[in-house]
């Protein structure tokens, strides 16, 4: 029955019941009526069906039910009144619970938290110290004789090895006292790398990675080590950026935001340890990031873009700026976090990182955990590459495993950071 | 005062600002069909009765929510939908094995026994229960398609294929009857 039914079946046959019942108009389906067979038959059938149910023969109640209703809104106001008593009461003392193990829960869970901070998938806790600890391992075991850490030996490019080495020496100088060893012999490189008019390295396409790089690794080594070499290279370092920056403030090209990202992170950080000079090339190159900002509606679409440009723009120090607080910023951060299929890109990762513990300062830890979670995944657990992590994405074909061990270790050591300063 | 001549929107003002009667003559308006809704849905006499009370027990304690932004037979509606909804759920196991039948395809649903009630009662019975309110809101109630989806918080859309799927169940239903006669 069902399946001659089918055969039958005609596009308009849902509207006849809506027909019949005034809910289709008229004109459309009587002109479809007047061709469809099928539709026609249905009409009658239906009609008949609708006039029957609705000549179904009516019950009568057996008793008017209004003053049953009233008798029955009466005793509910009276068992209102008293259980309304009862409920004050029972939340009160709810409310008392609560906060006993509000309190509780502060005096205990909390203090253990800081003590060990566990990052990763619960089944396999790990703390955080051994998570670092493994990759600088890895890090200090696989420094070049020269004091260098070669890109090209580890999957990288081979015109980056200095901007490589930074990040090495960036991510080992917060473990100072055990790396000092190694800390040492990749200044002596460094400052071989480093020409007269101060750029380290050759003017290669990599330049001013590399140079960026280097000069923000060797003013994060004068902040722990303040000694006169260092000072004198990085006073040249920082004279040829301001050299070669763009009257308008941006370095190499305007429209690649990460060419200029690192230029400025060194300046500020120079400007904090005693640079003063440094002062009109941060406002400079600040000004045209808002203009970027603007101009392509908060760094356009491309996630380096967004990460490097938010990353700027939540820098501490922009107060040396005209840009103002921005909500927008938020949105664009959350977005750029929270997108789907999230592709592992460390260099976004340690912007990110920077950013959002810049500019979530007091908010919850979820966007933290959430980057912890993403990171701690990807360590290599056992073998050669122990506590590296796999070089991915356009940047890890360019900067190798060095670099995405370092990048990997920074970002983990800016998540870190943040979370103590926030407890 | 002659409550029973102000309009719905009207008594249950009066309601919000305490006046029973306008209750009452709520009550005595909408009482009948309300116990006919639940009638036709395949509710027994004596609980389509406590259903309807439980609908204007209902009504009155949100009457503070109502605002006449729609028909007041909505908002009554919704509530009678609510209570059956609350009162299917409470008698579950009791009405599969009793009143609805468990029959998945409409072959079974053919050969369930008609023998006390009128035909097309017992075809509106076998139908699935969100098929059952639709015809009974639309045809027997009168509500339009619109109202019954506001009050079914359903697309107006899929009000409209679930009538015609309804009608075409207790038309092959009632031929089936016929055949097997």
């Amino acid at each position: 029955m069902q399946k001659n039914f089918k055969a039958e079946r005609c596009p308009w046959e849902q509207e006849i019941s809506g027909y019949i019942l005034g809910e289709t108009s008229s004109s459309s389906i009587e002109k479809h009526l007047e061709e469809c067979f099928f539709c026609q038959e249905q009409l009658i059938e239906f009609q008949e069906l609708v006039k029957n149910i609705r000549a179904m023969p009516e019950e009568n109640l057996s008793r008017d039910l209004a003053p049953g209703l009233r008798k029955k809104i009466a005793s509910t106001a009276k068992k209102q009144k008293v259980s309304s008593a009862l409920m004050l009461n029972k939340r009160r003392i709810l409310m008392m619970v609560v906060f006993f193990c509000v309190i509780f829960y502060f005096l205990f869970f909390e203090k253990k938290a800081q003590e060990t901070l566990f990052l990763g998938p619960v089944s396999e806790k790990i703390s955080f110290d051994e998570v670092i600890e493994k990759s600088l391992y890895w890090l200090a075991k696989n420094q070049e004789p020269d004091g260098s850490w070669s890109a090209e030996r580890w999957g990288g490019k081979k015109g980056y090895t200095i901007g490589v080495t930074g990040l090495a020496l960036l991510s080992l100088i917060k473990k100072n006292v055990e790396h000092e060893k190694n800390i040492k012999h990749a200044w002596d490189y460094l400052l071989e790398q480093q020409r007269r008019d101060g750029l380290f390295g050759p003017e290669n396409s990599a330049f001013l990675y590399n140079h960026g790089i280097a000069t923000t690794a060797l003013l994060e080594s004068y902040s722990i080590y303040p000694t006169e070499t260092i000072k004198r290279s990085v006073d040249k370092a920082l004279q040829y950026i301001s050299s070669i920056q763009n009257p308008e403030g941006w370095w190499g090209d305007s429209s690649n935001i990460s060419l200029s990202v690192w230029q400025v992170y060194a300046l500020c950080r120079a400007y904090i340890l005693g640079w003063k000079n440094a002062e009109k090339s941060i406002q400079r190159s600040l000004l045209w990031l808002a203009s970027m900002a603007k101009r392509h509606d908060f760094w356009g679409n491309v996630d380096a873009s967004i990460a490097t440009g938010a990353f700027l723009f939540s820098l501490p120090e922009k107060r040396y700026s005209i840009l103002e607080k921005d909500n927008k910023i938020k949105h664009t951060l959350q977005a750029l976090l929270y997108q789907p299929n999230h592709k592992i890109e460390y260099y976004h990762y340690y912007f990110l990182t920077h950013a959002i513990c810049n500019v979530f300062q007091n908010k919850s830890n979820d966007y933290i955990h959430f980057l912890q979670k993403k990171l701690l995944e990807k360590q290599v657990q056992a073998g050669v590459y122990r506590g590296t992590w796999e070089p991915a994405g356009i940047s890890g074909n360019i900067g190798g495993r060095v670099y995405s061990t370092a990048m990997a270790t920074l970002s983990l050591q800016n998540l870190h950071s943040s979370y103590f300063f926030k407890k | 005062m002659d409550w029973e001549c102000l309009s719905d929107i009207d008594l249950m003002t009066k309601v919000q600002q305490g006046h029973l009667c306008a209750f009452d003559a709520i009550v005595h308006k909408h009482q009948h069909s309300l116990f006919n809704f639940f009638r036709k849905i395949g509710v027994s006499s004596l609980e389509a009765e406590d259903l309807t009370q439980e609908v204007f027990l209902r009504l009155f304690s949100y009457r503070k929510e109502y605002k006449p932004l729609a028909k007041f037979t909505t908002f009554l509606y919704t509530l009678a939908h609510h209570v059956w909804v609350d009162y299917l759920r409470k008698n579950k196991s009791r009405i599969s094995a009793t009143s609805l039948p468990e029959m998945d395809t409409l072959q079974e649903a053919i050969f369930f026994s008609y023998s006390d009630k009128s035909d097309l009662q017992e075809a509106l019975n076998t139908l699935p229960e969100h098929l059952r309110s639709i015809v009974v809101m639309s045809i027997y109630q009168r509500l339009k398609y619109q109202e019954i989806a506001d009050i079914l918080k359903i697309p107006l859309g899929t009000v409209k294929s679930r009538m015609f799927c309804a009608l075409r169940q207790i038309k092959e239903i009632c031929n089936a009857k016929e055949f097997q006669s």
